[in-house]
């Protein structure tokens, strides 16, 4: 491992070469493209959601040839078996016999584009299940290990609603990031345009391999939080429950069941990029704040009436950050 | 210098500067809540109408830099504080903060120290001053609003409702000193002059006690209400001395003695209320003759003989009209029984009183009928000896003795009805001069007590005429500050309605009676005057009437007293 302030050099200097990349293609949604680089520098997944032709799938594949990684894409749909994902046996004649032999699925890669996830059915979907936690696949009674790195990189279409099955909130939780992706602006549009109406299209070069990847997460991890900070952390999330004496009036209202310690480690792991690429040694409250929204957005479960008022889980979370003391 | 201690310094500047910020802010408040404190309290005062005590003044100015102080002390910024506010004054991003807790947690390592190299570099750039000290405008300006009104109601002087009640109230404790002083000298006048039978009447302790309880008020009402009762006191004590009974009884007793003449001095001390000098003028009859010489103690005992006949009378008398019987052994047992039905049936105390006092006259009434008995008895025994000389003259001295205790006896009772006669007179005056405290203490125009009570020189100040037909506005209407109603206890205060018992009779009207008994002597005159009627008739006619006519024109008598 390198000397930490030239490892806090490289990942500064990685992670603006990734930026500046993707940035290539994808015009405007620094934000997203900031948030979908911090999940895959701290080994999480995300799942993207926006309206067809935002760029969401444009994004993966432009992160992937970044990153010069393995890519694979999974178009999901409600006929696809898990088998057509994890992998399956098949017979093979070797040395005058028959034998099982596991073909790999498309889930073997280092950056995996679940495109329109919601399209499969829960079978399917539970499949990614052990993919995503486990970073292994167990086929036949034989565990497979995927590659290092390895996320997943899921979209879904909010729009369509028929034939789609939403994602169990187990699978949900399993997601670091779950980020919308907005409309580009006036200014975005034209640009777009721009770029997309010529003879030729930008180029992207990898920049980034996993190692890299790897070592920036190992960065990221040592920095330090003190403790203050690491109690607003832990309020915060608990505040989403509403039977915590933290809880705000929305929460209580709204709220069936608030975040797992998952989405707290989320948080504490993006807050962490977000103090080392603010050129700081430690997070503080601010970067807390800033990551809870999509570490929590998808934890967070609203209740009937919730529900049925359209609350919006990003309102609860803005709600606690503010009531919760600093 | 280590990237710590160029953090710390950096955080002390911010402290201090928190701290001034902080003073500034506490000196505000207090000015604040002084001068509302202040203010209310002003108020309290102008609007009772007094002027405002410069001690309030003295208290806020002593009070303002106290709370100040405190609230300072209390209230300055800690370590962490001072590094929170400066981490969002300054943007820091909780790098103060987070760079002491991790000081406090001792943690180590290489990203501890480049982040606080990187916030000591930060800091280094940065100026506490910058931090602003504002006064707060708003504060001050209430703040000083409230002070000016302050100082405006401070000019206020006491108005006259209220210049007059503290006028009122001062000469109320002034005359309650001068009264209590008076009371308390008159109570040991009365004390020092009592006899040892008086002072046996009465209970000196508690007197003194009494007299003790009173104090200086400046209340009128209380000090009404204190004297009333002291006079209350007096005026129940003195009841208990009365003796209306036996003072008539001892009057009837004086006109039987009158009629004889050697007795005449007895009956005109006795008429003239001196029972002290009668009842000496009774020891003076004393037998103190030979029995062995029968005929001198005849001699001797004949005029007590007398004087305890005409007693006897008066008291048999006094029994009739009083519905009692002659019959002393009777008398006594009813008299027994009563007082046994009296403790039975739990009567109150006035009761019990008034039935001793009962006891009293015929305690009188039976010692005169007593001392007729001894005395006749005597004179029987003397006359047995002078038949018969050889007897034993033991007997004789016996009833000689017997005579002499039943007359030591009744000298005595008297003496006892002369103390609590002087008694009650000194009580009587004793509640006048009670009485005349209240005037005195009513009474604006009474500038001291002697002069209320009108014992020693007084007179109206100089200059002031005696020429009472002026023009002058009564001051009846005038406003004396005093809004206090003076309302007396109920069933405490002394009662201004005394019983008077009639002398005798049933109470009736006498107008229908005195018809009847001019009809009765035109009936008795012509029926003398009758030829046909017997002399002896006749003379016991005219002794029934005479007996009639004397009871009637001793009624009369105490009547005109």
């Amino acid at each position: 491992m390198p000397e930490t302030p030239a490892a806090v050099a490289h990942f500064k200097e990685t992670f603006e070469k990734l930026r500046a990349e993707v940035s290539k293609f994808i015009v405007g949604q620094q934000d997203i493209i900031e948030q979908v680089l911090s999940a895959v520098i701290c080994g999480g997944h995300v799942l993207l959601e926006g309206v067809p032709g935002l760029g969401k799938t444009a994004l993966v594949n432009t992160l992937a040839k970044a990153l010069h990684l393995k890519f694979q894409r999974i178009q999901f749909t409600p006929d696809l078996l898990p088998a057509d994902i994890v992998g399956t046996q098949i017979l093979v004649e070797r040395g005058g016999q028959k034998v099982f032999e596991f073909q790999q699925g498309p889930v073997f890669c280092n950056v995996l584009l679940a495109d329109e996830i919601n399209r499969a059915t829960p079978k399917t979907q539970s499949a990614l299940l052990e993919t995503m936690q486990e970073k292994r696949v167990t086929v036949a009674g034989i565990s497979h290990n995927l590659g290092s790195p390895f996320f997943v990189l899921a979209t879904q279409n909010p729009i369509e609603q028929d034939g789609t099955y939403p994602l169990p909130e187990a699978q949900l939780d399993r997601f670091f990031f779950k980020l919308y992706v907005p409309v580009p602006s006036h200014g975005d549009f034209i640009e777009i345009l721009n770029r997309t109406g010529g003879k030729s299209s930008p180029e992207i070069n990898a920049v980034a391999t996993g190692d890299d990847i790897l070592q920036m997460g190992q960065v990221v991890r040592e920095v330090p939080l003190e403790a203050s900070v690491q109690d607003y952390l832990v309020k915060i999330v608990r505040a989403t429950h509403p039977t915590d004496v933290n809880a705000t009036e929305r929460v209580k209202k709204y709220v069936r069941h608030g975040s797992s310690p998952r989405g707290a480690q989320t948080i504490l792991a993006a807050a962490r990029v977000r103090a080392l690429l603010d050129g700081r040694y430690h997070v503080a409250r601010e970067d807390i704040a800033k990551a809870a929204t999509p570490a929590l957005r998808h934890r967070i479960l609203l209740s009937f009436e919730g529900e049925a008022e359209g609350v919006k889980t990003d309102e609860v979370i803005a709600d606690v950050i503010e009531k919760v003391k600093a | 210098m280590p990237a710590h201690d160029r953090i710390l310094a950096f955080l002390s500047a911010v402290k201090a500067r928190l701290d001034l910020a902080w003073l500034v802010r506490a000196f505000c408040g207090s000015l604040l809540v002084i001068g509302s404190s202040l203010c209310m309290w002003c108020l309290l005062w102008v609007l009772r109408g007094y002027a405002v005590p410069a001690s309030g003044y003295i208290a806020a100015a002593v009070a303002l830099p106290v709370m100040a102080l405190a609230a300072w002390l209390f209230g300055r910024a800690s370590q962490r504080k001072a590094a929170r506010i400066a981490d969002e004054h300054f943007d820091l991003k909780d790098a103060i903060s987070s760079h002491l807790g991790f000081s406090d947690e001792h943690r180590e390592g290489e990203f501890i120290a480049l982040q606080a190299e990187a916030t000591a570099v930060r800091v280094q750039a940065l100026s506490p001053r910058s931090i602003p000290v504002q006064w707060p405008r708003r504060v001050l300006t209430i703040a000083g609003v409230l002070l000016m009104a302050c100082f405006v109601m401070g000019f206020k002087k006491d108005s006259p409702i209220v210049l007059e009640r503290i006028a009122l109230e001062t000469e109320t404790v002034r005359k309650s000193d001068e009264i209590n002083k008076e009371l308390e000298k008159e109570v040991e006048e009365l004390l020092k002059s009592a006899s040892d039978e008086e002072k046996e009447l009465l209970h000196p302790d508690e007197w003194r006690q009494w007299v003790k309880e009173l104090r200086e008020t400046k209340d009128r009402k209380d000090a009404m209400r204190q004297y009333a009762e002291l006079e209350r006191k007096i005026t129940e004590a003195a009841q208990k001395l009365s003796q209306r009974d036996t003072e008539q009884l001892l009057a009837k007793a004086a006109q039987e003695m009158k009629q004889t003449a050697e007795l005449k001095p007895i009956s005109k001390s006795l008429e003239e209320q001196n029972y002290r000098h009668a009842a000496n003028q009774l020891r003076q009859m004393k037998l103190q003759a030979d029995v062995r010489k029968p005929d001198e103690a005849q001699k001797e005992l004949a005029r007590l003989k007398s004087a305890s006949q005409r007693m006897a009378s008066a008291a048999r008398n006094f029994q009739q009209r009083t519905g009692q019987q002659g019959n002393q052994g009777k008398g006594n047992q009813s008299q027994s029984s009563q007082n046994q039905n009296a403790q039975q049936s739990g009567q109150n105390q006035q009761q019990s009183q008034g039935q001793q006092g009962s006891q009293g006259q015929q305690s009188m009434d039976q010692q005169m009928t007593a001392l007729e008995q001894s005395v006749q008895n005597l004179e029987q025994q003397l006359q047995q000896q002078q038949q018969n000389p050889n007897q034993n003259p033991s007997q004789s001295q016996a009833g000689q003795n017997q005579a002499n205790q039943a007359l030591q006896n009744l000298a005595q009772s008297m003496s006892q009805s002369s103390a609590k006669r002087d008694m009650m007179k000194k009580l009587q005056s004793l509640s006048q001069c009670a009485g005349k405290c209240q005037g005195f203490m009513c009474d604006k125009e009474c500038q001291s007590l002697s002069q209320c009570m009108g014992t020693k020189p007084g007179g109206k100040k100089a200059g002031a005429g005696s020429v009472e037909s002026r023009r002058a506005e009564s001051d009846v209407t005038q406003d004396n500050g005093n809004r206090d109603q003076l309302t007396g206890q109920k069933g405490s205060g002394p009662s201004n309605t005394s019983i008077e018992s009639a002398d005798t009779g049933s109470g009736r009207a006498t107008r229908t009676a005195t018809v009847q008994e001019k009809a009765f002597q035109r009936q008795v005159e012509s029926f003398i005057q009758r030829e046909d009627v017997p002399a002896e008739v006749k003379e016991g006619v005219k002794e029934y009437f005479k007996g009639i006519q004397q009871v009637g024109n001793e009624q009369a008598a105490p009547a005109a007293k």
